[in-house]
């Protein structure tokens, strides 16, 4: 019994040890207070900001949670493998058991640790109104158990695949499949018998869909949110995510032997073909004789022309989607236009429920298109010098007769491919729908100019708003290079707290100043101008720790 | 003759630990250098620095004249680099990793072809060409390291500790590949923190002790037992009283020692100026010595890398 815990109880002693945890804790209840703050002016307006200040800190712990299941879960075993510590693990007492309990369970109870810190300054909703005691602590549950379920198929990704990386894209895939396609796609077949006067049978797809969204935990929190006389502690949600957290641990011990008896025993080892030559799912050209890095980078770093058709056809397959959504709406409002009549001009006339057709085709592939591209671009930020930093390869690139400034711009053009599929998507939809679109700009433009001495300041405070949004991006962007640069692991959700939490700082500080619409304006500028300043030290900065970590490689 | 590489009063710190203090040596073009020294003695700050990865605090850095800092892309062109790590993209096949930085080095498409088959076959690494580098072994990718710093034919290649971690078959080959490459025109500095796998490298060695150097020059210079006086060894059948009073009555003979108490082994310290080792040697016959052996007594390398550093673990 002592060897099964050994490893899980020193890394406990190390947690406790450890500096970190208690300030991400100590950082974490700060963020809590300051979203109170930040939504002051907003609560006072609302007729249950408990429940609002609820789901505003769920939704970040969900966001959490689900950057922690991409990038600190799956590295609990991967990062052994990579390290070839592994197999050093193996020749001593330990038994896959412990291993995993060791690896994988002390990150879980970070977690949790960082959940159960919030608890009493979350029951500040209480005393706000509008949301009970038991809420918050069904709530917690819910966060809990999605927690345990993720960490333990990030274990279970982390223990079949050789790199950290691919644990984490792994995990992506399966969370996405359970919580965004399967969903999807259960409620396009729902649609289906949401027909007036239709009486819905208790099916095994039903009961499979059911299944499927409580398994959710943003249906789960609405529904929490919504009602909570309908809650329980131990909800159904919580249960099926135990089980299937429980079901992948268990999984994970049985194919650990296999995957983890050496480094070369998990899958991705080199295979050849008959011939002697390297088997690789897509040809790689010989390097550009003028872009060198961006080849390295476009076929080893943003997945090369096979990562581009897989984009590609994901987009397609995202667009499809998206018609299956916009068609099951058309035809329901069809129907629904048939009992309720389509006169002309009327909102279930043929002509308004085809634009609405197009609208939301459009509308589905413009924000999906945009929040892959935003989530690609975060995660090949995080790796385009890390993963250099990682493999020791950055001082061969920097002793190369370039200049530090040309490294980035050809390593930037090398992953900008990934962008392209993505681009394509929202131009595809943005064609469906591009009149309208165009409209409702202009309509905007003249409404802005068109307004009285405030309305240029509408104006003016959109224009600088834009400007702060995109130097913010931008930053972002930076603050993660740099934080790869820094930190081995964890520059992703470092990147995400900073910036959370200085975000916050300012619209709390934005908030206590009572500003009027002048002010909101000057504000949005001076965002901007720091944005900006911030944005071009972290850039030197980042130009700088690149020589630096060249030369500690 | 220019030296390739001209250190003059180099320092670098790292906050306020002193990695190397008034750093100066030279290296010949077309030599074997050995850059030798204990763990954390400064060996690669100072290869970091010539590779112009670091630029140098204080003190001056010139390689084939030109200075590190300010003619940066110029040097980066004539040197190639390689770390004491394994820096490569192993999820390229070897030719892919070669070609790669071919094409960073500006070569052409026919350049490349031409290049990497000859720096493949002098690493005899041709047969491994379409393999994936994760897949080879230590010393194969050790010698894929090697062909990528000669894929841009460098002039001058720093090697920093390019031995450790082989078994001894692949240390030794590579070895021959570098004794291959001096015959080529290269000018090869080379760390080690172990001076005899450098001996019968190189042509000179530096010794670098606590970031400043304890001994530059020939490395016959190095294992001599001291700059003005030569020493013979003599191995005699047995111990014979007169041969000592022979050789010691002669002018300039300094000393004459029997180097192990109860063996017939002597060594004869002697001023070279004064007297020729053949004349030791007549002298020694003629007192009806039966001689074994008569040969050049040297240091050895071990002993005088000892002598030379400072024992213990440097401090902060």
């Amino acid at each position: 019994m002592r060897a099964l815990f050994a490893l899980f109880i020193r890394s406990l002693r190390e947690d406790l040890r450890a500096r970190l945890p208690p300030i991400l804790r100590a950082a974490l209840v700060l963020l809590i207070l300051l979203i109170i703050g930040a939504n002051q002016r907003k609560f006072a307006w609302s007729g249950a900001p408990g429940r609002e200040f609820l789901g505003m800190l769920m939704m970040l712990n969900l966001a959490f949670i689900g950057v922690a299941a991409l990038s600190i879960f799956p590295s609990a075993i991967a990062e052994e493998k990579e390290d070839g510590t592994l197999t050093l693990l193996r020749m001593t007492n330990l038994n896959p058991l412990s291993i995993l309990l060791g690896k994988g369970a002390t990150r879980l109870i970070s977690a949790l640790m960082l959940l159960a810190a919030q608890i009493p300054f979350t029951m500040l909703a209480v005393t706000l109104g509008g949301v009970t005691r038991t809420q918050i602590l069904h709530a917690y549950a819910i966060l809990g158990a999605t927690t345990f379920f993720l960490c333990n198929l990030a274990m279970l990704a982390s223990v079949y695949c050789r790199t950290a990386m691919r644990a984490g894209f792994l995990t992506g895939i399966i969370g996405g499949i359970l919580y965004a396609v399967l969903p999807l796609i259960c409620a396009i077949t729902s649609f289906r018998r949401w027909r007036p006067g239709n009486v819905t049978t208790g099916g095994l797809w039903e009961t499979i869909s059911n299944y499927i969204f409580e398994a959710n935990p943003l249906y789960a929190m609405g529904s929490l949110l919504l009602d909570y006389r309908r809650s329980a502690f131990l909800s159904k949600h919580v249960w099926i995510s135990l089980g299937a957290g429980t079901l992948c641990f268990l999984l994970a011990w049985l194919i650990f032997d296999r995957y983890c008896a050496t480094a070369e025993a998990a899958p991705g080892r080199v295979k050849k073909t008959k011939n002697g030559k390297p088997r690789r799912w897509a040809y790689v050209s010989r390097p550009w004789q003028r872009l060198p890095l961006a080849w390295k980078d476009f076929n080893f770093m943003a997945g090369g022309r096979f990562g581009f058709y897989f984009r590609l056809f994901m987009a397609g397959l995202i667009l499809l989607g998206a018609c299956g959504i916009a068609w099951s709406s058309y035809q329901r409002q069809l129907e629904w236009a048939t009992n309720y009549g389509n006169s002309e001009g009327s909102y279930y006339s043929k002509a308004s429920v085809d634009a609405r057709f197009w609208e939301q085709l459009s509308g589905i592939s413009i924000v999906l298109a945009g929040w892959i591209a935003g989530l690609e671009v975060l995660l090949i930020a995080g790796r385009i010098f890390g993963a250099e930093r990682r493999n020791l390869t950055l001082s061969s690139l920097v002793a190369l007769p370039w200049s530090v400034g040309k490294i980035i711009r050809q390593k930037i053009l090398g992953c900008l491919a990934v962008l392209l599929p993505w681009i394509i998507l929202a131009a595809v939809g943005l064609s469906f729908n591009y009149r309208q679109i165009w409209e409702e700009i202009i309509r905007e433009i003249t409404n802005l100019t068109t307004f009285d001495e405030w309305g240029n300041y509408y104006l003016l405070t959109a224009i600088g708003v834009v400007c702060y949004v995109c130097t913010q991006a931008l930053l972002s962007l930076t603050v993660l290079v740099w934080f790869s640069l820094r930190i081995r692991r964890g520059a992703l959700p470092a990147t995400i707290a900073t910036m959370t939490v200085v975000n916050v700082l300012g619209a709390v500080c934005l908030d206590s100043l009572n500003l009027d619409r002048r002010g909101e304006m000057l504000s949005a500028y001076i965002g901007f101008i720091l944005t900006l300043i911030t944005l071009i030290a972290m850039c030197r900065k980042t130009h700088r720790r690149i020589q630096l970590a060249a030369a500690e490689d | 003759m220019e030296p390739v590489i001209d250190i003059r009063g180099l320092r670098h710190a790292y906050k306020t630990h002193v990695a190397v203090a008034d750093v100066s040596f030279t290296v010949n073009p077309r030599s074997i250098h050995g850059f030798v020294g204990p763990n954390g003695a400064g060996k690669t700050t100072t290869l970091k620095v010539l590779a112009t990865l670091l630029k140098p605090q204080a003190g001056m850095v010139a390689v084939f004249g030109r200075d590190i800092v300010r003619d940066r892309t110029e040097v980066r062109r004539k040197i190639g680099y390689m770390p004491d790590h394994f820096s490569m993209y192993r999820q390229m096949t070897v030719f892919e990793y070669l070609d790669f930085f071919g094409a960073a080095y500006g070569l052409s498409q026919g350049q490349r072809d031409k290049i990497i088959g000859d720096v493949l076959a002098l690493t005899d690494m041709a047969g491994r060409k379409n393999d994936f580098i994760q897949g080879l072994s230590r010393g194969m990718q050790q010698r894929v390291s090697l062909a990528r710093v000669l894929v841009h034919d460098p002039d001058l290649l720093l090697l920093d500790e390019p031995a450790s971690g082989l078994d001894p078959r692949a240390r030794i080959e590579l070895m021959e590949i570098l004794q291959e490459l001096k015959r080529l025109g290269k000018t090869i500095f080379i760390s080690s923190h172990i001076l005899s796998e450098l001996a019968e490298l190189c042509d000179s060695v530096t010794i670098l002790d606590r970031g400043s150097v304890k001994y530059t020059g020939s490395m016959r210079g190095l294992i001599s037992n001291n700059g003005a006086d030569d020493a013979y060894a003599f191995t005699l059948t047995a111990e014979h009283p007169p041969f000592v009073d022979a050789l010691s009555a002669i002018p300039g003979v300094k000393t004459v020692q029997q180097i192990t108490p109860g063996e017939p082994r002597y060594s004869v310290a002697f001023e070279k100026e004064q007297i020729t080792p053949n004349a030791l040697l007549s002298a020694a016959l003629s007192s009806g010595a039966q001689i074994v052996s008569f040969t050049e007594d040297v240091k050895h390398l071990n002993q005088a890398f000892m002598d030379l550093t400072e024992p213990g673990v440097r401090p902060e």
